[in-house]
């Protein structure tokens, strides 16, 4: 951090925050907000004369709550750019001034009670988001008696209490009579890997930061005893099970099971902990000087309102999403914008540091070359059919086109912005953007193709690039058999099969048709699914209404290594077209021909796109 | 607030909280389908 601080090419920016981001790869423009710390950073020198007159004393975040500070404070040793800053919350003086004994006893003069934020606006070409990680709060598990008992800490609060620049210095004291604890147990999986109470997910770092810990305390305790209580440890990286080994060698004790119950004795403060040991098969007690909860990791509360402000997108557990889980791991959906750190997941500091490194090297690649390559499907306006209506804008998951609502002169796509799903164009009633290389024209010609011959007999799928056409692919590879009936077609994205697609397929005679794309939440153009939902909902009212079953339209979510579902859909897709009748697929072409003049009145015809 | 669901797939209506419903997936619980329809508030 403090090479970070010195290098002449970095502007180090604390206490500052994000607010407004617009514009694309190369040309990003951020609005950031500089708090203000009401002290001169450059001039102050740590002195701590001015905490030491402070009159305000609060808890120290960083020392967990275990020890305090001052309003004027610095928020620990190593901090950067190393110098005091007023917590203007709690500080007496300002607003009106009835303190500023600070600003008297600072003999630099560094201390102005009347700084005011600044707003910063700043050019850049690429984003790296590293925002971090919080702590799983075990307040809620309350078997546990985190919230009741002195002697239960979670994992950080450990950390602090064992650090050598922790509040005591580094010697492992319990908080209730600071006595050193002769007895300690562990719980793992603290709020991790469960569905009901707490997060699904491994958080990945807290066994081996428990074996860590166990050793550390019988480095400096070699009498301790040390139980640490779990289902499964995963020691999976280069070095950990060799850690473990030497944790065990220790005499430290592993038991399989988690405890039901924590009770305190209330004369000692000693705890008893009673635990199902499953590797026993028995029910046992533990009596224990203190307890640590080996909490997980959550992201950051914060990073749903970044991730608004940056277009990123969030999975199921609350991390932000890659563009690719493999080929693409560091970068965001949104070109220019890349990951470092537990943003993306829970990671340990070597991973950490890993994905750092190669988040800065994409960016230094795409800086140094100063421009990009980007591949040619993309969002075409045809302003001679653009009503201005503003659609295409409010659905793209890029912010890639602007228009001007008042001006009503036609929208405009940035094309370095468009990734290509096509949602603009399948939203547009006017025809009036064109998919470059998935053209509407060249979409209708693969269904009318699909359906030349005995349409009664095929199915016509629409499937997504990245998820269910390689879901397809992986089928085939695997030997897996599914019925020859259906017909594919591929597009990048399912928000790129229109209403007009579904409907000209049923018009040419298809009994059933699917749409299928990426599971929500794992769409590869952020969210551009979840416009595919919307239309799907539309579609089977307006079946309906036709007369038509809308039964007959199927939309299924498969990934790429989903093979044996997508063999499966395509049996129950084959099943479903046995079912439709000649009768009702003659009912369908008539209503749908008959009915093309109103949806087509807007629209161009194929031939006119062709020549386009 | 609630939404009435229809599996496209085997018939099978459920009722969702909104919010849950636009987190992940629609899948009917009986058949397992994304084929999952919103009914519309008629
Ligand atoms: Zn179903």
């Amino acid at each position: 951090m403090t090479d970070v601080g010195r290098h002449p090419r970095i502007e180090l920016m604390t206490l500052s925050e994000v607010e407004k981001v617009s514009g694309y790869i190369g040309n990003f423009r951020a609005q950031v907000r500089q708090k203000a710390r009401y002290v001169f950073a450059k001039d102050c020198t740590s002195c701590d004369k001015c905490a030491e007159v402070c009159p305000v004393v609060l808890p120290d975040e960083y020392q967990q709550g275990f020890s305090s500070r001052k309003a004027v404070y610095k928020p620990y040793p190593q901090a950067v750019p190393s110098s005091y800053l007023i917590d203007m919350e709690h500080c007496l003086g300002n607003n009106p001034v009835a303190c500023t004994k600070c600003v008297d006893a600072c003999e630099k003069d560094c201390i102005d009670l009347n700084m005011e934020d600044k707003l910063i606006s700043l050019d850049v070409g690429t984003i790296i988001v590293a925002t971090g990680m919080e702590i799983y709060d075990p307040t809620p598990l309350d078997e546990y008696g985190y919230t009741s008992l002195e002697n239960v800490v979670t994992s950080m609060e450990f950390e602090r209490l064992i650090c050598g620049s922790g509040p005591t210095g580094g010697h492992l004291v319990r908080p209730s009579d600071r006595r050193s604890p002769k007895r300690i147990g562990f719980i793992q999986c603290v709020g991790s890997r469960s569905e009901n109470r707490g997060n699904p997910y491994c958080s990945n770092v807290c066994c081996m930061n428990t074996v860590k810990d166990t050793l550390l305390i019988k480095e400096h305790y070699p009498d301790a005893e040390i139980f640490v209580f779990y289902t499964d440890l995963r020691a999976f990286g280069k070095g950990f099970e060799d850690m473990l080994k030497r944790s065990k060698l220790a005499g430290v004790h592993y038991i399989r099971g988690f405890p039901g119950e924590v009770k305190q004795d209330s004369a000692t403060g000693n705890l008893r902990v009673r635990v199902e040991n499953t590797s026993s098969a028995r029910i046992e007690d533990y009596d224990l000087d203190m307890l640590v909860l080996a909490v997980g990791l959550i992201p950051n509360p914060d990073l749903k309102k970044l991730a608004s402000l940056l277009n990123l997108s969030q999975t199921s557990d609350g991390f932000v999403m890659e563009s690719h889980p493999k080929l693409k791991p560091v970068d965001a959906p949104t070109p220019g914008i890349f990951f470092a750190g537990c943003i993306e997941s829970p990671k340990d500091v070597k991973d950490s540091v890993t994905q750092a490194g190669a988040a800065a090297a994409r960016a230094s690649i795409l800086l140094s070359a100063g421009s990009i390559t980007s591949q040619a499907i993309k969002a075409v306006p045809d302003l001679t059919k653009c009503n201005s209506c503003g659609i295409c804008a409010r659905v793209c998951p890029y912010g890639a086109i602007s228009i001007d609502l008042k001006a009503k002169n036609g929208v405009q796509v940035v094309a370095a912005a468009c990734a290509g799903c096509g949602t603009c164009a399948s939203e547009c009633r006017f025809a009036a953007i064109i998919m470059e290389h998935f053209t509407d024209a060249q979409i209708k010609a693969q269904i009318r193709a699909a359906l030349e011959e005995k349409p009664e007999e095929k199915v016509v799928a629409f499937l997504c690039n990245w998820c269910s056409y390689a879901g397809g692919d992986l089928a085939g590879v695997s030997r897996l058999r599914y019925p020859a009936t259906t017909r594919f077609i591929r597009v990048m994205c399912s928000g790129r099969v229109s209403e007009d697609f579904v409907l000209t397929a049923f018009e040419q005679g298809a009994p059933v048709v699917l749409v299928s794309g990426c599971h929500i939440n794992d769409c590869h153009y952020i969210d551009a699914n979840r416009w595919t939902v919307r239309r799907m909902d539309k579609l089977w009212d307006k079946l309906e209404k036709f007369g038509i079953r809308p039964e007959r339209l199927q939309l299924e979510w498969i990934s790429s290594a989903e093979g044996g579902r997508f063999a499966e859909v395509m049996r129950v897709l084959e099943d479903l077209r046995s079912r439709v009748t000649p009768a009702e697929i003659e009912h369908t072409r008539r209503v749908l021909s008959e009915n093309r003049a109103a949806r087509e009145t807007a629209m161009v015809p194929i031939e006119e796109q062709l020549a386009r | 607030m609630e939404d009435q669901f229809r599996c496209m797939r085997c018939g099978f209506e459920y009722k969702m909280e909104s919010e849950k419903e636009a987190a992940r997936d629609r899948v009917c619980p009986k058949c397992q389908s994304n084929s999952v329809r919103k009914l519309s508030a008629k």
